[in-house]
């Protein structure tokens, strides 16, 4: 095995590869309307297979298979047939409707918009795009009618991209083969004192409470963006006559209470079931309920999400199979050694997600996840307390997850960017304010409170 | 996960904070009835679900 200052040769080119890829995607040195990130990631494990093989230490498919975990793909597909059944349904309309209600009740204007931001985080899909594309009409009807009120455009904005961080965060507490599944399996799977599937998921909601309101906060008090007036006066009308014209069925509302009641009772009961028993059950319900065809249940995959996965599961297999991560863990112990400590370590590695955000959380979440599970069980090795592993881990996740709203390699932000008619990236930094303090927030719930 | 005080207590406190925040931010005073209500709401249905 070659070294370079005690560091593994081939691992090491595996990681300067590996950020290399990141950081020229995001650059725009690679092109992205030719080699997306996720086909160059796919790349760059056959560069290190190939590289491997030169260089006398080969390494096979199984190596790569092993770190494929079929469990969160399978719930992440079952979750987009859920959502692809309900948005056939005209539940998400329904529950637009009934938010235009709740805005005439006591709670008015302010309590359902802290409601509207919210509700992707609350519904948790695995995706946070769904949400996002469903019910962005609704975050730009109120958003609209709130600087119409105060006569202050930017308002406009604080709802839209409040909601657009919301929803980018929400695919990690997601059951439905979020982001935080994988953390929670791996952790699980190492045996990580009392970690379970779903261990993480109130210390993220809770976390992303606040991500949202700290990004709202901020393009209030800092970074405001002002919308193309014109293009929300129009989408906004279009959306009142397509609602007068459409209105919305019973189907709908059936469906849409049926998945509300149903996933609350998964959570509160806990069958022994698996995850994607339950939603093939509720899929066939709304199907029979609403009427709908398998093409409209199709129509709800979004293959982005399962590529993104896909090529982080591969990525870090190659990563494993050629030692990357005992390189990487070797450097983080040598920065360790600064005043930065293991804690300012754990923090940086923490935030990489939103330093370097991608289009989706799952590429870095699925890549790095191996290495960050190594770092925290170092940390307790050196004599940290058991319970580093999780916040570590938690934090991480909460900041993959919420990471591809920032992303100007067409992430999230970019649906509300779009809508409003704001420069692309505009909305990145006030959501990068609001993630990294949500990820203090996961870290310090999971620390005071275990996994509550 | 289990349902414990500690869960609501959080999820709640937080939602309020979340709620005054968000009133602050869309022009309203931090204390608003209608964004602290729907904070408040907003925490339970996340400790519950």
């Amino acid at each position: 095995m070659i070294e370079v200052f005690g560091l593994n040769l081939l691992g090491l080119i595996g990681l300067i590869l590996f950020f290399g890829v990141l950081i020229a995607s995001l650059r725009g040195w690679i092109p992205q309307d030719i080699l997306p990130v996720q086909s160059a990631l796919m790349l760059t494990a056959f560069i290190l297979i190939i590289l491997a093989f030169i260089l006398g230490k080969p390494i096979g498919l199984k190596d790569i298979q092993m770190n494929i975990y079929l469990h969160p793909i399978t719930a992440l597909i079952a979750g987009f047939l859920v959502a692809g059944a309900l948005e056939a349904a005209g539940a998400f309309k329904a529950a637009i409707n009934i938010l235009e209600k709740l805005s005439k009740t006591t709670l008015g204007l302010p309590g359902t918009v802290v409601i509207l931001v919210n509700i992707p985080t609350i519904f948790a899909m695995p995706c946070g795009r769904i949400l996002a594309a469903a019910l962005i009409p609704a975050a730009i009807l109120f958003g609209y009618i709130l600087a119409r009120e105060h006569k202050q455009p930017a308002l406009a904005s604080i709802v839209v991209f409040g909601f657009i961080v919301n929803a980018a965060a929400s695919c990690g507490p997601s059951p439905l083969g979020g982001i935080g599944m994988v953390g929670e399996g791996m952790a699980g799977g190492l045996g990580v004192a009392g970690v379970q599937l779903g261990s993480f998921v109130n210390a993220q909601q809770i976390a992303i409470m606040m991500i949202t309101a700290v990004t709202m906060l901020s393009m209030s008090l800092v970074f405001k963006i002002t919308p193309d007036e014109l293009l929300i006066a129009s989408e906004e009308k279009a959306e009142e006559k397509r609602e007068k014209k459409e209105g919305v069925s019973r189907e709908g509302y059936i469906s849409f209470f049926f998945f509300f009641i149903g996933i609350a009772i998964v959570f509160i009961t806990q069958p022994p079931i698996p995850i994607q028993t339950i939603l093939i059950f509720f899929v066939v319900v709304i199907m029979l309920v609403a009427k709908i065809s398998v093409k409209d249940l199709i129509g709800g995959v979004i293959l982005h999400p399962i590529m993104a996965m896909i090529s982080g599961f591969i990525i870090a297999g190659a990563l494993v199979a050629i030692g990357s991560f005992d390189v990487m863990i070797q450097i983080l112990n040598v920065l360790a050694q600064t005043p930065l400590g293991y804690i300012g370590v754990a923090v940086l590695i923490a935030n990489i997600p939103t330093i370097l955000p991608m289009p989706c959380g799952r590429i870095i979440a699925m890549a790095l996840m191996p290495g960050i599970l190594l770092f925290g069980l170092r940390m307790t090795e050196i004599g940290l307390p058991e319970i580093a592993t999780p916040i570590l881990l938690t934090a991480f996740i909460v900041n993959a997850a919420a990471s591809c709203g920032p992303s100007p390699l067409g992430g999230i932000g970019g649906i509300g960017e779009g809508n409003l008619g704001t420069a692309i990236g505009s909305s990145g930094r006030p959501q990068q304010v609001g993630i990294m303090i949500g990820t203090g927030i996961a870290a310090v719930i999971i620390s005071f409170f275990g996994f509550i | 996960m289990a349902y414990t005080i500690e869960l609501f207590m959080v999820s709640v406190g937080v939602g309020l904070i979340s709620g005054a925040l968000i009133n602050i931010s869309i022009g309203y005073k931090f204390h608003n009835k209608g964004g602290l209500i729907g904070g408040l709401i907003v925490g339970l249905l996340m400790a519950i679900l």
